[in-house]
């Protein structure tokens, strides 16, 4: 059986960064983003709510 | 995103044969930071412009205005002309300030008129401060010369 595709999501930062991919690559390279770019500590969650699908 | 009761807005600036440039991790738009409440807010700016972009010619706060539902300080960075060359750079326009009332706030004020306002604080500061003076090159003296001085002061 093979394994369901992830689902593709897009999250973009004000400043015009944008990060497509699976949940687990765009959470970290967001958070990646804030704190180097924004000084911010975004959570998962946060990430999460500013996505949507590719 | 970027959120927070106390921000800071940023324009970096380099000089591009002669002429100044916006040229920033956002491009030629405003780079806003987030600052907690123990951050010392030139720290943080020097900081993350030296870990995005290299070290920093210059990093000074020129204005602050309530806006975007903070209070948001406003910087003007300073890189060299070699630095970031992968930045994209957008020549810098003249604008017009916005002006106060005695004791009211300007109703607008756009991102090119804090910047004007920079560039003349900065001007300001090439006159009266001996560490700017000795800081920034003849390329920028010559370019701030066009600029009225203006020092540091509430834009709204």
């Amino acid at each position: 059986m093979s394994k369901p595709t992830e689902q593709q999501l897009v999250v973009r930062c004000e400043c015009g960064f944008e990060v497509r991919g699976p949940e687990d690559e765009i959470v970290p390279a967001l958070q990646k983003h804030a704190g180097e770019s924004h000084n911010m500590k975004v959570t998962r969650e946060q990430v999460l709510a500013r996505a949507h699908p590719a | 995103m970027v959120e927070g009761p106390v921000q800071v807005e940023v324009f970096v600036l380099r000089m591009r044969a002669g002429r100044p440039e916006l040229a920033g991790p956002c491009g030629p738009d405003p780079w806003y930071i987030e600052l907690d409440a123990q951050d010392d807010p030139v720290e943080v700016v020097s900081r993350l412009s030296r870990n995005l972009m290299g070290e920093p010619v210059l990093v000074h706060s020129t204005s602050w205005r309530r806006a975007r539902g903070a209070v948001v300080l406003s910087f003007v960075v300073v890189n060299s002309e070699e630095q970031a060359p992968e930045l994209v750079g957008v020549p810098i326009a003249r604008a017009e300030l916005a002006r106060s009332e005695a004791t009211s706030a300007a109703k607008t004020i756009a991102g090119a008129q804090v910047l004007e306002h920079g560039l003349r604080h900065l001007a300001w500061l090439a006159k009266e401060d001996p560490v700017v003076i000795a800081t920034l090159n003849e390329d920028w003296k010559r370019v701030l010369a066009d600029y009225r001085p203006e020092p540091f002061r509430n834009l709204v």
